[in-house]
């Protein structure tokens, strides 16, 4: 069996290196570019931090939906493979969603946590990530695996927007932008950015390995290694 | 001071570990393909010569 | 002629399941009794100056009707697997949809049979009437427990094949619908205190949302039961 790769070795090579520079830009403007906050100080640029996972982990989530939705259509495993790379690395950030917001909390309003919208809407959508996994661990059959996760993917899709209306509605908080020195958009954009490229790669290579895992698993069933 | 450090010291932790444990996953499947050539390797020499041709 | 086919169908399918319940009964007794004590528990807890306890009766009595809910969202599907008759029921010639309605029908019934239970056990224990505002109240309820069987319904389909789904079934189900749980307490918050545009706003967030997962489901079911 060939150990080939279906992208070059160089181009991740390449693109890690991107990413890298990225977030070492990003770091910088993190912490030297950007002025220091009135109110709350050096603290503040957690938000950079914060925001940017906080869309990652949003951003993951629609990716897990689509392409599941994608596999319902299609079924082809390769969907599934990118449904389930898009969980993780959903997963991921909404747990650094919520740390870094519980931090934020903590210095800001002298509470570790606070039902306000965007952290309980943070800690739903965590808990859906985790569903969805302790779904996928359950179920040994790949096809039904992949098929049952999509639904769930799907229902939580569907079920995001609401949330955030909903915790929205309830402390009566109307979305407003704050007032942002222009400096401190420009960082908070880069940080989007970056974090995205980080987690866009990760996905990336994770999907490349569930694949690879795939082909490996039908070979030792072909080989009568595993049943 | 503390509290952003630790911010960020979590967030790079939490990326090095997800990392991390993808080399250990790859890892392993590199080792269930080795297991699988040897395998192979094995059938190649075991099969009679009649069908060789 | 097709749809007063499947109207026939689906009421057959609910008069089925109803039927079951009434001949011997699973999960209506378990979720009644629950639910009472369920109220007795959180009475107890709640014996706060008076108050506060229309602030938080809304709360406690959704808190009890939930939970207890989720016995009937359990036995739904349960009773079809372990008597065998899963691929019975998926043998009929009715679409998915329809099936996933008349589920839906049979839950949401169940759900309006503890509602009728439980408030007046409310009322007495905590002391607050739920039902002071008849018309306000009972279309909180509808719209509350339409949109909380039409999640539950298609959780309930995911899990019952699962080896975990006791736990699972909980666990997935409430972050998805917490908009539901929010709405109804708020929504009730609201009605009892008069503040009726509040009210209202709430009732239309349920109402989407119930719109929302009635429609996936009846498109989404077929993924579910397909072998």
């Amino acid at each position: 069996m060939k150990r080939r790769l279906s992208i070059s070795t160089i181009s991740i090579l390449a693109a890690s290196f991107g990413v890298s520079a990225l977030l070492a830009a990003c770091g910088w403007m993190i912490f030297l570019f950007a002025p220091r906050e009135i109110t709350m100080g050096d603290v503040q640029r957690i938000v950079y931090l914060h925001v940017a996972v906080a869309w990652c982990g949003l951003a993951g989530c629609v990716a897990m939906g689509l392409t599941a939705a994608a596999y319902l259509a299609r079924r082809n495993s390769v969907w599934d493979h990118w449904s389930q790379a898009a969980g993780e690395l959903g997963w991921l950030c909404a747990t650094l969603t919520l740390a870094t917001g519980s931090l934020w909390a903590h210095e800001a309003w002298n509470t570790w946590w606070t039902w306000e919208p965007r952290l309980t809407a943070s800690l739903v959508l965590w808990t859906v990530f985790a569903g969805y996994f302790l779904v996928r661990a359950s179920i040994e059959d790949a096809q039904r695996r992949a098929r049952l996760s999509a639904v769930l993917a799907i229902l939580a899709l569907a079920d995001v927007p609401l949330v955030i209306m909903a915790t929205r509605w309830f402390r009566g908080i109307h979305p407003v932008t704050p007032e942002m020195d222009p400096r401190m958009r420009i960082v908070l954009l880069i940080s989007i950015v970056s974090f995205s490229a980080l987690f866009i790669l990760l996905a990336i290579l994770r999907k490349e390995q569930l694949e690879l895992a795939a082909r490996v698993l039908s070979r030792e069933r072909q080989t009568g290694v595993v049943n | 001071m503390v509290t952003l450090a630790t911010a960020f010291a979590l967030a790079w932790a939490a990326v090095a570990f997800y990392a991390m444990w993808l080399g250990l996953q790859q890892h392993r499947i590199r080792r269930r393909l080795d297991a699988l050539e040897e395998l192979n390797g094995e059938e190649e020499s075991c099969r009679p010569r009649s069908r060789a041709a | 002629m097709a749809l007063s086919h499947a109207a026939k169908t689906w009421w057959w399918l609910v008069h089925k399941d109803l039927l079951r319940e009434l001949r011997a009964p699973r999960a209506w007794p378990a979720m009644l009794i629950l639910s009472l004590a369920l109220a007795m528990v959180i009475s107890v807890q709640i014996d706060s100056p008076s108050d506060q306890h229309l602030e938080l009766a809304g709360g406690m009595f959704w808190l009890a009707a939930f939970f207890a809910g989720t016995v009937a969202l359990d036995r739904s599907f349960s009773g079809e697997h372990e008597q065998a008759c899963w691929q019975g029921l998926l043998l009929y010639p009715v679409g998915p949809g329809t099936l996933f309605l008349a589920k839906l029908a049979a839950n949401f019934l169940a759900f309006c049979a503890l509602d009728v239970v439980l408030v007046p056990a409310f009322t007495l224990l905590s002391g607050v009437s739920l039902f002071a505002q008849p018309g306000p109240f009972l279309a909180t309820a509808l719209v509350a427990n339409l949109g909380f069987s039409a999640v539950g319904t298609l959780v309930s389909a995911l899990t019952s094949g699962l080896s975990q789904r006791h736990g699972l079934l909980v666990l997935l189900l409430f972050p998805l619908v917490l908009p539901v749980v929010l709405g109804a307490v708020q929504a009730t918050r609201a009605m009892l205190v008069g503040d009726f545009s509040s009210w209202w706003r709430w009732i239309q967030l349920l109402s989407c949302f119930a719109a929302v997962f009635v429609a996936l489901g009846t498109l989404i079911f077929d993924y579910l039961v397909e072998d």
